[in-house]
């Protein structure tokens, strides 16, 4: 069972279509990394998730039940969430914070020291969050979000703001939810090398559209390396390697071969020397998760 | 119980009760001004004239007072961008009637003081006559019913606007209209809640030219004005529900 699924998904502001057609599947027990440039739709589609904002069409299921205004509350109670920039009282302490939101969730007050300890606040818990920096304000959302346990924790950008050392901290803590909480965990980024560091699946998104959904690991085979070859003669090596059975592409003025063994190779280019090719180069070429996102979102944006 | 807890708890250090206390030791300190020289005859409507100075005071001050409040009670949201967060786990309504209760409190508090400090002044100066329960009971519900609503709207607007200079500028110009609405003809007056402290006064004034003197006398409660303020009470927290129903965040 996916924890969340959207079926044609659909948010509208005034005449443009900022999320379209959206069908996500975010299966249990994983980390979801929802990559998109900024201005995608990330955060839209996840406020529509936690109800913040009215889908224009479409459906959203959580946990296996349809999502409407009077279910949404209850469902609610076993989603941590994060969006945007942290919330927070800033003339109240870390404590007080979480007091509030444990109190609003009718969880103990043992709980605030659990999520303070997992999110390294413990000894700052009684200064005013005001007097925190923006990266112990968003170690304090997250420990908001992880309040009570939740099951599916919904995370926008978390690591915004935070120093390379943060991220470190928050993208390992990230990491073992699923394992050691049992947490499904969907997190946005427009930073593909944070996704590919954090996410089991992935689901990117350009220009409302859902582009891509799969595990990383589907992502990460479509980075295989491949032999470019370029010869003066490419129509008839194109010719001979079809007689041959070779597949291959054509890529500019190259001939992409899939990546074979040293010595494979090496009988491959000595037949195609033999019948005529006239080869000026080769070069091993792999595409790398970047490439790929740019391919597939076309647009270099945010990387 | 709980969400009002809660409340009470966001605002924390913010001192609400304080602007509440001095807002109403001023409304004493110049009633006690006002009282000062009383003859005979005075002492003789001691009670009616506080039962008039007191609307006519409220008029200026418990808009403002209510406006304050609203957006102290908001702005704590706004600043940390709590309603994101909040509305994943409370319902709208259900922060709305807490956040207002939480401020009717400190509206109702604000007219008990009011109460306390008539039936104080009246004791000191030695006012004639018993204390009018009844009429106390008619101020202190046709009040807090004023205050509450006025308190309504500045909640909605507070809610509405980030900056919290629009709700108060607004409370502001109600409280300057609902004053100067007591010089306005009857059926004008009746178009503006915040004339409505003049408009369920108790107490009516007649002033003699020739010989300057001034008599208080009882008037029957206006109970159809009572009823339009319930109505427009209704009918913001109808419309306020639908408000936020529809906000997106």
């Amino acid at each position: 069972m996916n924890i969340i699924t959207t079926n044609s998904l659909c948010k509208q502001y005034g005449t443009a279509l900022r999320v379209k057609d959206l069908d996500l599947r975010i299966p249990k027990q994983v980390v979801y990394g929802f990559l998109g440039p900024n201005g995608a739709g990330k955060s839209t589609t996840m406020k529509m998730i936690l109800g913040l904002a009215k889908p224009t069409k479409g459906s959203i299921q959580v946990f296996g039940k349809e999502v409407n205004a009077k279910n949404r509350i209850p469902i609610l109670k076993h989603v941590g969430a994060l969006i945007e920039s942290p919330s927070y009282y800033g003339h109240l302490s870390g404590a007080e914070n979480l007091k509030i939101i444990s109190m609003l969730k009718g969880l103990p007050d043992k709980e605030i020291d659990r999520v303070l300890k997992i999110v390294r606040l413990e000894n700052q818990k009684n200064k005013k969050v005001s007097q925190y920096s923006l990266g112990m304000k968003q170690r304090l959302g997250l420990a908001g979000a992880l309040l009570g346990n939740p099951k599916l924790l919904v995370l926008d950008e978390p690591t915004n703001g935070l120093d390379p050392a943060g991220i470190q901290e928050i993208r390992e803590l990230i990491r073992s939810l699923p394992e050691e909480y049992g947490m499904t965990v969907m997190v946005s980024s427009h930073l593909l090398s944070e996704i590919d560091q954090m996410a089991d699946h992935i689901g990117i998104i350009s220009k409302g559209e859902l582009v891509f959904q799969d595990s990383l690991s589907v992502l990460h085979k479509q980075s295989t390396q491949k032999i470019a070859i370029r010869t003066l003669n490419n129509q008839m090596v194109a010719k001979m390697l079809q007689e041959q059975g070779v597949s291959f592409q054509v890529q500019e003025d190259y001939l992409l071969l899939p990546k074979i063994a040293d010595q494979a190779l090496f009988e491959q280019i000595k037949t195609l020397l033999e019948k005529g090719a006239k080869i000026i180069r080769i070069e091993e070429r792999s595409k790398n998760l970047e490439d790929i996102f740019l391919e597939i979102t076309g647009t270099a944006v945010s990387l | 119980m709980r969400a009002l807890r809660i409340e009470f708890l966001k605002i924390r250090y913010k001192k609400i009760w304080l602007i509440v206390f001095s807002i109403i030791i001023v409304q004493g300190l110049w009633q006690l001004w006002a009282v000062r020289k009383m003859d005979a005859n005075d002492l003789v409507q001691g009670w009616m004239f506080c039962l008039y100075q007191f609307p006519v005071l409220n008029t200026i001050m418990m808009p403002i007072t209510a406006a304050v409040v609203a957006s102290r009670l908001c702005d704590v949201e706004h600043k940390g961008e709590m309603l994101k967060l909040l509305y994943t786990v409370i319902p709208e309504q259900k922060l709305f009637f807490t956040k207002f209760l939480c401020g009717a409190l400190f509206m109702t508090l604000a007219t008990i003081l009011q109460v306390f400090i008539i039936v104080t002044i009246g004791s000191i100066k030695g006012f004639v006559g018993s204390i009018p329960m009844d009429k106390m009971l008619y101020y202190f519900v046709f009040t807090v019913l004023i205050n509450v609503t006025i308190l309504l709207i500045q909640q909605l607007l507070s809610l509405h606007f980030k900056n919290q200079m629009i709700p108060i500028t607004i409370g502001l110009l109600g409280s300057f209209m609902g004053l100067f609405s007591l010089f306005f003809p009857e059926g004008i007056k009746r178009f503006l809640i915040w004339s409505y402290y003049g408009v369920l006064l108790l107490v009516g004034m007649d002033w003699n030219e020739k010989t300057r003197v001034t008599n208080y006398y009882y008037t029957s409660p206006d109970w159809i004005g009572f009823f339009v303020v319930i109505f427009v009470f209704v009918a913001v927290y109808a419309l306020s529900l639908v408000l936020i129903k529809r906000r997106e965040i």
